[in-house]
């Protein structure tokens, strides 16, 4: 029997259960059709409606959001947003968003590249997380945001366009920025046990001595990149489990600074070095070896050892550098392939 | 009691050698099941931690709501974990969608009973799939087709229902 034979059965079971179970049938609901006829069903529905935590949009037609959202707002105290724009033209994400004091959460992603700008100060005392997409953020925004979150704990943006971007943050644990559009940026974050990163030009990250795991995707040009990389690479030093691709770009200008050779890696259990561009094989190798000289020494109990190096179809000197590599850092497992 | 039971609840079953625990409704109906099945209740897994006599009492649950939670718990808790990515992995999730779509396949009372089954004994999937269910009926309908759908009293005067509506086109129109 499917559920909707039981139209007939006229004891209403379901405004029978309680509100936070209510909420959580709710939760996936587009909100315009929620504030359309879920809030005129009883006043048991309208009730729980506007005590619903959860606030969830995903708007085909950008038209309107802004001013939807803000209304919505003023009715409702959301912990949770989650906002996902498809309309062709950009907007604002709505100012009333930025002074919520109940929201814990927000998610928003966007099509047409919507902008945060917000024309006052921000409140969001509560918020702990906070996921962009394909978002652009003002620079006027920039400051508002550092002082306006005293609880963020993770920060992830994905495809945004940052400017001169800074994040200041004590309570911040986990900080991703991938694939994102800027000129700088800088971290200070000295609680944060996870990083996640895409260098394209120039980061400043000052030391994370909680540090636990960190990925490193380097994009841009050496030159852009140079002036940073002694204190991205100082800032990495206490994680335990790194992943470092295409960090050939950074460690060429490394090699000439001496103050590197204070650096220790002491903590690290686990490395992975990845997508090499380097066309002889085993000058990648002398390259390697070479750097890591210079780099912190890696420490004597690595745990794990992956390293992914391009255009290496020779099988004889695969081995060798295999070899090599085992004397140098003796992982208890290790892993080095080509692609 | 039946005399079959160990003193803590938790009695090892013949053939598997398979640890299990007798769970027993409110209406007293007596179920044995896997401990790994039975986990996946954050409930039964902390009464179970705890121990007890004649096995674990579910007051909140009657026998029939019981018996599909335990048919979802034994389906999920069955599943190995090959490893991600290969063709076995795809076909158990496959599998597993199949399955829970036919799990939901109930009267709106039984689903009722199962999203608050599921919500006492913190079965995550099963809670998520139950109002995820609920989720899909009511969308994209208008308030007076959620309203024959579920039997839901409109108790709004016409006046009330007429200002409301004209408020929420003010706000959100």
């Amino acid at each position: 029997m499917s559920p909707r034979d039981d139209a007939a059965a006229k004891r209403d079971r379901l405004s029978a259960l309680p509100d936070d179970l209510l909420h959580r049938i709710l939760r996936p609901l587009e909100a315009r059709q929620a504030a359309r006829h879920l809030s005129l069903l009883s006043r048991r529905w309208r009730r729980v409606w506007a005590s619903s935590p959860f606030v969830t949009l995903k708007d085909k037609d950008s038209a309107g959001s802004e001013r939807f959202v803000n209304n919505l707002l003023l009715l409702r105290d959301p912990l949770d947003l989650q906002l996902a724009l498809r309309g062709a033209n950009a907007i604002g994400l709505p100012d009333r968003v930025f002074t919520c004091a109940t929201l814990e959460e927000i998610s928003l992603s966007s099509r047409a590249r919507d902008f945060i700008a917000p024309k006052s100060a921000v409140c969001l005392p509560r918020l702990k997380k906070l996921h962009l997409e394909n978002v652009q953020i003002d620079p006027s925004a920039v400051e508002k945001l550092n002082s306006g979150w005293p609880s963020l704990e993770d920060l992830n943006l994905y495809q945004c366009w940052l400017g001169s971007f800074k994040i200041s943050s004590e309570s911040l644990k986990t900080l991703s920025i991938t694939a994102c559009v800027y000129d700088e940026i800088h971290v200070s974050a000295p609680n944060a046990g996870s990083l996640k990163i895409t260098v394209s030009r120039r980061v400043y990250l000052s030391a994370m001595p909680s540090l636990v795991s960190a990925w490193v995707h380097c994009v841009g040009a050496a030159d852009h990149l140079a002036p940073c990389a002694y204190d991205l690479i100082a800032a990495l030093c206490n994680a335990q489990r790194l992943e470092l691709f295409r960090f050939d770009v950074l460690l060429q200008d490394i090699v000439h600074k001496p103050a590197t050779e204070g650096l220790s890696l002491s903590n690290l259990k686990s490395l992975y070095v990845g997508e090499w561009l380097v066309t002889d094989f085993y000058n990648a190798l002398a390259f390697f070896i070479q750097r890591l000289k210079l780099l912190p020494p890696l420490p004597r109990n690595l745990e794990t050892l992956w390293i992914r190096l391009s255009k290496g179809d020779d099988v004889e000197e695969f081995r060798k550098m295999r070899s090599a590599l085992k004397e140098k850092t003796k992982p208890r497992e290790m892993e080095v392939v080509w692609f | 009691m039946a005399a079959a039971d160990s003193c803590d609840g938790i009695s090892t079953s013949g053939g598997g050698w398979e640890k299990t625990v007798t769970l027993v409704s409110s209406d007293d109906a007596r179920f044995e099941v896997r401990e790994a099945a039975a986990s996946l209740s954050q409930t039964v897994r902390r009464m179970i931690r705890a121990g007890g006599d004649g096995g674990i009492p579910l007051p909140k649950v009657d026998a029939r709501t019981l018996s599909t939670v335990l048919e979802y718990c034994n389906k999920h808790a069955a599943v190995p974990a090959p490893a991600p990515e290969s063709s076995s992995a795809e076909a158990a999730a496959v599998d597993l969608e199949w399955f829970d779509k036919e799990l939901m396949h109930v009267d709106l009372a039984t689903l009722c009973s199962l999203i608050r089954a599921a919500d006492y004994l913190e079965v995550a999937g099963l809670l998520d799939l139950t109002c995820k269910t609920v989720a899909d009926m009511i969308k994209s309908k208008t308030a007076e087709e959620i309203r024959q759908m579920f039997g839901i009293q409109n108790d709004f005067t016409p006046e009330e229902e007429e200002q409301l509506s004209r408020e929420n086109a003010g706000v959100f129109e």
